[in-house]
This record gives C-alpha cells, sequence and structure tokens, in this order.
C-alpha cells in the first residue's frame, strides 16, 4: 500500500505536503532473515512535539504496513516506542513487498491541532478517526528474494536416498538418474529422516548434504567434461545447465573456467553457508519463531 | 499424488506461443505431453496431497464445491506455493484439464474462424496474470476462494465462503479490492453479509455491493483499515450498508 501525494481531509505531515511545517518525519526499516522468517527492525523519529505528545498518551502510535501483492498478505505493525521489530513468515512473503510507515490515530480525536499546522489551517481543528493518518514516510520497498524458498526448490533435482549396502559410506552421491541422488548410509538416512521435518534445520541440510553433492558433480563436469554424454539426457543435467547459464556459465566449458567448483556452487545456490550458521545460531540460543497471525 | 511444477521454459513457450496452440485448448484430454515431445514439462515437488476429484460443470453455481475440495486438499499449501504460476499453470493444463473445459471452454474466448477474441482472456484462465491473476486463473481462484474465507473458529469452516461465493459478483468484487488482502477485513465484510442474511435481509445487489466496494476503499484512502478492530470495520461496513440497502428500515 504505497501512499501517492494525495490531499487528506485532514493535515498530515508528509514529504509531498505542507499541511504540517518546521518539522518532520522519517522512519527506517532494516529487514534480516533467518531459516524461516523475515525480521524487521523499524526505527521512527518526529520533530513535531505534537505527535510525539499524543504518542506518549496513547493517542497516536507508530505504524508499518507490510502488503505483498504476488502472496496477497497485508498486515499492520504498531508500537508506541520509536524502536521496534518483528517478524513475517518466510513463507507468507515472495517478490517486491511494499512497507509504508506511518503515526496512526489509536483512538478517535477531537479537535485535533497543531503548532506546526500551516498557517492556512490556522485556529482550524479537525475530528479524527481511530485508524487515521496523521504522518506518513517515505515509501519503501523489500524483495523477498526467494532465497529461503529457494533452499527448498534446489533440490527438486537432488533426491536423498537410503543405502542399503552394509558397507555404505556415510555420503555418496549418483548421478544415473534424472536427479542426483545423494546416498546416506542406513543410520545416517535414520537421523536425517528423524530431523528434517524440522523447518529450522533445512539450511542446514541444505550446505551438509546439497552443496557437497553440488560441488562433487561441478567438479566431474570440469575435470571430465567427456563423460557429460552419460548426463546431458538427465533432468538435473538440464537444470544444472539453465542454472548456470543464468549465472553466466557454460556447462560444456566449465573445465576452461578459472573459477572453482565451490565459487560456482555458491553462485548457483546464493550462499547458503551464512543461513545455515544464523539456523545454528538460532538453535543454539533458543530462539523460536512465532508468527504474526 | 505429488504436486507438480510446470518448467520455467515450458511455461515461457505455452504463453509465448499462445495463439498458435489456441486450437489444442478445444482439446478433449491434456496435450502438452505430446506438444513437448516427450521431454518432461513438469517437475514434481515434495507436497503431496489426495486425488482432488472437482465437479466439471459449466455453471458457477459448482464454485462453492470444488472450492471446499481444492481448498480442504491444499490446505497445507503456503501462500508462497500457492502464488506460483509454474503450479496452477501445471492443473489448469493437465489433472484439472476436464474441469477447465467445462468450466473456461477456449470457445468462449474464440470468435467464429477460431481465432482468439483476446488472448489475454483465454491468458487469465489457464495462466495467471497481473496483480489480480490468483483470483482469476480457473484453479488458483478456488483455492484463494478458501485461503481468505476458511474459518477454523467456526462450525462449518466453510461458512464465509459461502457467503462470498453466493454471487460471483461478490467473490470478484472482494476479492480485487486490495483490502481484502487482509484477513480481518476480508471476514468482517463477509461477517456482515452473513448476519444480514440471516436475518432476512440479504444485501447482494449487485449496483449497491460494489458502491460498499468502493466506499470501503475509499476510507482506506485515509485510514489504515487495518488498524481497526474487528468490530468497527463491521460497524462501518453495516452503516454503509444501511444507507445503500433497500431495506435500511429494518435495521
Amino acid at each position: 500500500m504505497f501512499i501517492k501525494p494525495r490531499q487528506f481531509p485532514h493535515p498530515v505531515l508528509s514529504d509531498f505536503s505542507d499541511d504540517l511545517v518546521g518539522c518532520d518525519f522519517q522512519a527506517s526499516l532494516l529487514p534480516s532473515v533467518t531459516s524461516s522468517t523475515y525480521n524487521f527492525n523499524a526505527s521512527f523519529i518526529t520533530s513535531c512535539s505534537d505527535l510525539q505528545s499524543l504518542i506518549n498518551t496513547g493517542k497516536a502510535c507508530y505504524a508499518v504496513h507490510i502488503e505483498c501483492a504476488k502472496t496477497r498478505y497485508r498486515t499492520l505493525h504498531k508500537s508506541d516506542a520509536g524502536v521496534f521489530s518483528f517478524s513475517i513468515p518466510a513463507a507468507r512473503l515472495d517478490g517486491t513487498v511494499e512497507l509504508s510507515c506511518f503515526i496512526l490515530a489509536e483512538d478517535n480525536i477531537d479537535g485535533y491541532s497543531s503548532s506546526f499546522f500551516h498557517s492556512d489551517y490556522a485556529g482550524a481543528s479537525f475530528r479524527i478517526m481511530q485508524g487515521d493518518i496523521l504522518a506518513v514516510a517515505e515509501n519503501k520497498s523489500f524483495e523477498a528474494d526467494k532465497q529461503i524458498e529457494e533452499i527448498k526448490n534446489i533440490p527438486s533435482i537432488f533426491s536423498i536416498q537410503p543405502n542399503k549396502n552394509e558397507e555404505a559410506p556415510p555420503l555418496d552421491v549418483g548421478l544415473g538418474t534424472h536427479k542426483i541422488v545423494i546416498f546416506l548410509s542406513e543410520d545416517n538416512f535414520s537421523r536425517y529422516q528423524l530431523l528434517k521435518g524440522n523447518r529450522d534445520m533445512s539450511p542446514i541440510f541444505f550446505q551438509m548434504l546439497i552443496m557437497p553433492a553440488l560441488v562433487f558433480v561441478l567438479e566431474i563436469l570440469k575435470k571430465k567434461p567427456e563423460d557429460v554424454e552419460d548426463f546431458d539426457d538427465k533432468r538435473w543435467y538440464k537444470v544444472l545447465s539453465k542454472k548456470l547459464a543464468e549465472a553466466g556459465y557454460k556447462i560444456t566449458e566449465l573445465d576452461d573456467n578459472p573459477d572453482s567448483s565451490v565459487q560456482i556452487a555458491q553462485k548457483l545456490v546464493g550462499e547458503p553457508l551464512p543461513l545455515s550458521l544464523k539456523a545454528l545460531e538460532d538453535i543454539s540460543t533458543g530462539y523460536s519463531v512465532e508468527g504474526d497471525e | 499424488m505429488k504436486l507438480i511444477y510446470m518448467r520455467e521454459g515450458c511455461l515461457n513457450d505455452l504463453k509465448h506461443n499462445l495463439n498458435n496452440n489456441v486450437l489444442r485448448y478445444k482439446e478433449a484430454e491434456p496435450w502438452l505431453a505430446g506438444y513437448f515431445k516427450g521431454s518432461s514439462w513438469h517437475i514434481a515437488s515434495t507436497v503431496e496431497f489426495d486425488d482432488i476429484d472437482l465437479i466439471c460443470d459449466g455453471s458457477p453455481n459448482y464454485d462453492l464445491a470444488n472450492s471446499k475440495k481444492i481448498y480442504s486438499a491444499l490446505k497445507h499449501l503456503s501462500p508462497s506455493q500457492a502464488s506460483d504460476e509454474r503450479l496452477w499453470a501445471a492443473m489448469t493444463h493437465s489433472i484439472f484439464w476436464k474441469y477447465m473445459r467445462a468450466r473456461w471452454p477456449a470457445e468462449d474466448y474464440l470468435t467464429k474462424n477460431g481465432e482468439l477474441k483476446s488472448k489475454e482472456a483465454l491468458e487469465t484462465r489457464y495462466f495467471v496474470k497481473g496483480s489480480k491473476g490468483l483470483v482469476r486463473n480457473g484453479v488458483a481462484r478456488l483455492w484463494w476462494y478458501g485461503y481468505v474465507s476458511y474459518d477454523e473458529d467456526r462450525e462449518d469452516k466453510f461458512e464465509l465462503t459461502t457467503v462470498m461465493l453466493k454471487y460471483q459478483d461478490v467473490a470478484q468484487n472482494i476479492l480485487e479490492r486490495n483490502f481484502s488482502r487482509n484477513n480481518t477485513l476480508m471476514k468482517a465484510v463477509l461477517e456482515v453479509l452473513k448476519d444480514l442474511e440471516t436475518t432476512g435481509t440479504p444485501f447482494y445487489k449487485r449496483a449497491n455491493f460494489r458502491l460498499l466496494m468502493e466506499y470501503i476503499n475509499s476510507i482506506g484512502g485515509v485510514t489504515v483499515l487495518d488498524a481497526l478492530p474487528l468490530k468497527d470495520v463491521k460497524h462501518m461496513v453495516e452503516s454503509k450498508i444501511k444507507l445503500l440497502s433497500p431495506f435500511s428500515n429494518w435495521f
């Protein structure tokens, strides 16, 4: 819900009008990402002492309106503190997220007036309803860049299966089918099965299982390009070829590329290491995620 | 059964070649496997779901029943997953092909000479086009009807869905308004409609309903509606309906 320049039925502090003069209202929003949420730290400041007074007396509040057109998500977070934070489940956002910052009326206000009103409003007062906009800061947007969702999507060319061979290594990789199959020894597979339901663990599994398998595949493609003929009809090969092309690499010419397999893998999957370390940090500190609905 | 997504390249191909493929949209059976000549046009997701047996009928009268079927089977989809065009395009072109042929037949979008009257009209039903695409795609709309109105706290969890789908115009008019993205606002409007129907004063007249939606939108230009408690939103809606309703003297 971006606020476009408009005329309100009462004076509103904004960059696009001079309804209130000699004061301003600014907001900053810092988004960060964990394994399953987008977290926002919001900071507000106003030099309008009259609005600040309304906030101090509970008649107004700071508010952030969040709207994501693609996922049809829309909500409001508000506080009487100039600094507050909130979280949104990652699955609720995708693509451009519009963030609007306000000072809103928390209650009906009879006779709203301010010493900062433009002289045109001298002596005038207004009836304000709960939820009315009293000040609006510059529109902001945030790209929910699918960094988290990609962790679910990339493995669509990976499959994790048990290796029932008695002498199975802890981890092995098979490339003979349409998916890159990550084979885990049976006891490791059992542990994986127990833990995989916890979404907070997904970045860790990504780093532990998908990344080494991806680096292994890239090593083969780099060092044994002649083996490509064995794979080029496989679904994983086609997907990987497309992903590599999007990242500026040609799958049949990786042997000529100076970038290491580790570097290429990170370009393909968006550097999951920080996410997995953050997930470990969250787990070790007992952080738990709460939905906002 | 696992949910499938259409491959991005295949999706682009179909959208790009819609004019050339228009006659295929009249075929009785899904045709993508032949069109893509054996190469896989879809990717299986990890999302499981039970078979969905939609009522294949051209009438909107079955939208409620079909919405209940789709949403009940796919309630576990996240909004992010359910906003993915690859998912709904795969469904409209495969497992729900027969439903699409019955409810949104391509013939409706063709001239007598078999040419597309409007590429956009067909595209909005079989793909997800634009910001309102999710409530226009033939199958996605059924899921989103459920998502915005399903209420776990009610004895009949689809009670508000029933109200919303009483008339097509109500559903479209609400869902295409931005305020409907807030479930509290959405439910406030639907609860008022339900209460009015219960008391024998239904408010479904098309012109008046549109005026009500325009009124809520205009209020939203000054007031952040999301900041209002449910009872205040309901009061606002009731007050406006009182002015608009031919039964206003019943209040």
